[in-house]
């Protein structure tokens, strides 16, 4: 038996999928991909194969689940269990999270709650609830501008060298809100699908700049300067060793550096170790997309189904028309505007479709649906 | 247009042109052997030769000399139906075709990895990229550099522009090794042998020569054959590959090594390798024929021990493993373990 609150959900998932069943499109090669479920009982509905996307859609209204997904990956038997699904290619798809970015504004938002006695204290967990030191403690990973921001950038830049460096053409990537604090990107193309996980771990390390040598820049610790000027990269290169210079010549050293031509300054720079070490440094966490490394290679993995409720927030997972001028805290929104009454026990300060609500304690409110909705979820509220 | 001459064909017998070239002359086994000079004598020395040094001769006295006495060896090693003897035959071979094309004239080399890329590399004559010579598709590069060691080849560690990595011309060499050696294998294949072979005197004296100057395997794989359970460590690695997760060099090195002592051939731990998970045949069967002692010099490798296991991070220590040093001393005691345990209580 599901509890109230649940049950509220669920109906309010229910309509919404009723409502918006037309615009829930197929994916491509639906008959060769796996679907799942996840019901709101919590239990994890797998290996479904799908012929006619409108009946499956029917289906998902008559269960209202908690989330909806397919697989990245393309097989001939997809409702078989994984060793006998015979795989025939898999998109290539990213995934950033705001949450793997280690923004200094969850120190802000993000909040600990004691289980015991509900005390509820800022930043990350302690072991112990400061004040009855008890340590059953509920965590509470909360989102703002500033991460909605990161995670876009991050984003922005993995699109960038998926273009530029792997030469992807545009219309086979699609960026897609994930539906909580982060990006989808998926690379539907031909050349790519066949890559197996070894070769994906490969990429993500690309993406990642992970373990770039400084040698294979062009930094060699035997180069006499003449071999310097001749080895460093020009920021007119492509990949990794144009992007760095272009980062190295756009830096302001406060020296006499800055006047110096692009080789020399770069050079300059290099012969003070510690300096050129921070600068590097500086620039391949600026340049790379923080990308969740486990989620390219995994190609087992079913990603939530575009335009689809996620279940921590409320919120669609909806493709982004250009990256650019996306609105994270407003496109995704897609539930009605209803008033909904619940009680909060608590929430920090939360801004959905440009009004801000909150912070609340210890209070019954009504607010639109998929505001109260997105304190349900995050089990901060109940309904009143 | 590339002008490909007689030369060529001696060096690159995988060469259309080569085989087109030997047909087109008609030649029959008995014109071989009668002909003034001596192909068979330099099949043999090139069979020999490389037994010896791993690599075949590299000089090239006479063209057609060279040209026949390619079929011809196939031949003979075939015939001695020895299949340690056969890989260690393709690879030097191979060898001799990678040094040729180390060598090679620039305006040949992009038609010569066409023949073993399918795909042909670019050529690149950028001043401000010179140090790369070609550029080649990613999903060409990838599955060829994941099993090349040194940081160098890595992905993030190239250039890699608009879907191509740019790599220098010896990089392509060695970039294409496992399929220079693949085409050595399939010609071999190809070679039939005609009945009456063997009943010419002269071959059939070449070929006793060639047996007893063959080789010896590394291994004695008959005599070995593990009947018990894994170590957990052997399990834990093929439990992995078999569901497609990376391993570690030293895991797969391992399994591979212990296998082979265990009885299994290149063969069935190839077979142990999901190939709907993307695993290259071809890369596998390299990586598991060097491990054999096949390929690459022809070391013989040895079950590493439970401390370099150890120190690799790929041990995963039971009970049953007791004190042992190496994964080949691992029997299965649990049971005992467990009747001692019980009778403690
Ligand atoms: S102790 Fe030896 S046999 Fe046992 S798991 Fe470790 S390496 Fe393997
Ligand atoms: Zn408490
Ligand atoms: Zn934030």
């Amino acid at each position: 038996m599901l509890d109230k609150n649940t049950e509220s959900i669920k109906t309010i998932f229910r309509d919404y999928y009723k409502k918006n069943k037309n615009r829930i499109n197929s994916p491509s090669r639906l008959k060769e991909r796996e679907f799942g479920y996840l019901s709101f009982d919590g239990f994890m509905h797998r290996h479904i194969s799908v012929s006619d996307f409108s009946d499956f859609l029917e289906n998902i209204i008559y269960k209202s689940p908690k989330g909806v997904y397919a697989s990245c990956s393309y097989y001939n038997h997809p409702a078989k269990n994984m060793a006998e699904k015979e795989w025939k290619g898999s998109d290539l798809a990213f995934d950033i999270d705001a949450d793997a970015l280690n923004l200094k504004c969850k120190n802000q938002h993000d909040h600990w709650i004691c289980k015991n006695c509900g005390k509820v204290g800022k930043g990350s967990r302690p072991n112990n609830c400061t004040k009855c030191k008890d340590n059953k403690i509920n965590v509470l990973t909360w989102s703002c501008s500033n991460c909605l921001g990161a995670t876009k950038n991050e984003a922005i830049k993995l699109f960038d060298i998926l273009v530029k460096d792997f030469g992807i053409s545009q219309k086979d990537i699609s960026i897609f809100f994930s539906g909580n604090k982060g990006y989808h990107l998926v690379v539907e193309n031909s050349v790519y699908e066949k890559l197996d996980r070894r070769e994906r771990r490969e990429i993500v390390d690309y993406m990642l700049c992970k373990e770039i040598s400084l040698q294979s820049l062009g930094f060699d610790k035997k180069f006499s300067y003449s071999q310097l000027i001749q080895h460093i990269p020009l920021s007119n290169q492509p990949g990794w060793p144009g992007r760095i210079a272009h980062f190295f010549t756009d830096y302001e050293t406060g020296s006499s550096a800055d006047s110096l031509n692009f080789s020399e300054k770069i050079a300059e720079i290099y012969s003070t170790k510690s300096k050129f070490n921070k600068i590097f440094k500086q620039s391949v966490i600026s340049l790379r997309s923080n990308i969740d490394p486990s989620v390219t290679p995994d190609m087992s993995r079913i990603f939530r189904l575009p335009t689809s409720l996620h279940n921590k927030s409320g919120f669609a997972k909806i493709k982004c028309g250009d990256i650019l001028s996306f609105e994270p805290s407003t496109q995704p929104v897609v539930l009605s505007s209803e008033p909904l009454k619940i009680n909060i026990t608590f929430c920090p300060v939360f801004t959905l479709k440009g009004i801000t609500y909150g912070p609340f304690k210890k209070s019954t409110e009504t607010l639109p649906t998929f505001a109260s909705v997105y304190l349900l979820l995050h089990k901060l509220a109940t309904i009143a | 247009m590339v002008d490909i001459g007689k030369e060529d064909y001696a060096k690159y017998p995988f060469l259309p042109e080569t085989g087109a070239f030997v047909k087109t002359l008609n030649f029959t086994i008995t014109d071989l052997l009668n002909s003034d000079y001596n192909i068979l004598e330099n099949a043999k020395n090139r069979i020999i030769h490389g037994f010896k040094h791993g690599i075949s001769p590299t000089s090239i006295s006479n063209v057609e000399v060279e040209i026949f006495s390619f079929p011809l060896a196939l031949l003979l090693i075939k015939s001695t139906n020895n299949s340690y003897a056969i890989s260690k035959f393709a690879l030097a071979e191979s060898k001799r075709i990678e040094n040729f094309l180390l060598n090679e004239r620039q305006s040949v080399i992009p038609k010569l990895f066409e023949i073993i890329l399918k795909i042909q590399p670019i050529e690149i004559n950028d001043d401000s990229i010179d140090k790369w010579a070609y550029k080649i598709p990613l999903n060409s590069y990838l599955p060829r550099s994941l099993h090349l060691r040194g940081v160098n080849w890595r992905l993030v560690n190239r250039l890699v522009d608009q879907g191509f990595v740019y790599v220098k011309h010896k990089e392509l060499v060695e970039l294409l090794r496992s399929e220079i050696y693949e085409m050595i294998i399939s010609k071999l294949d190809e070679t039939k042998i005609p009945p009456s072979l063997l009943e010419n005197k002269s071959i059939s004296k070449t070929i006793k020569e060639i047996q007893n100057s063959m080789p010896r395997p590394p291994l004695n794989r008959s005599n070995i054959v593990f009947t018990g359970e894994y170590p957990p460590c052997v399990s834990k690695a093929i439990e992995m590959i078999k569901n497609g997760d990376q391993v570690k060099h030293y895991g797969k090195f391992l399994m591979t090594t212990f296998l082979l002592r265990a009885g299994k051939n290149v063969d069935d731990i190839i077979k142990m390798y999901p190939t709907s998970l993307g695993f290259s045949q071809s890369i596998t069967r390299y990586q598991v024929e060097h491990i054999a002692g096949l390929k690459g010099g022809g070391t013989k490798y040895s079950v590493p021990s439970c401390k370099t296991m150890k120190t690799n991070d790929f041990c995963f220590k039971t009970e049953a493993c007791g004190s042992i040093i190496n994964p080949l001393q691992f029997r299965n005691k649990t049971n005992m373990v467990k009747k001692n345990a019980r009778q403690k209580h």
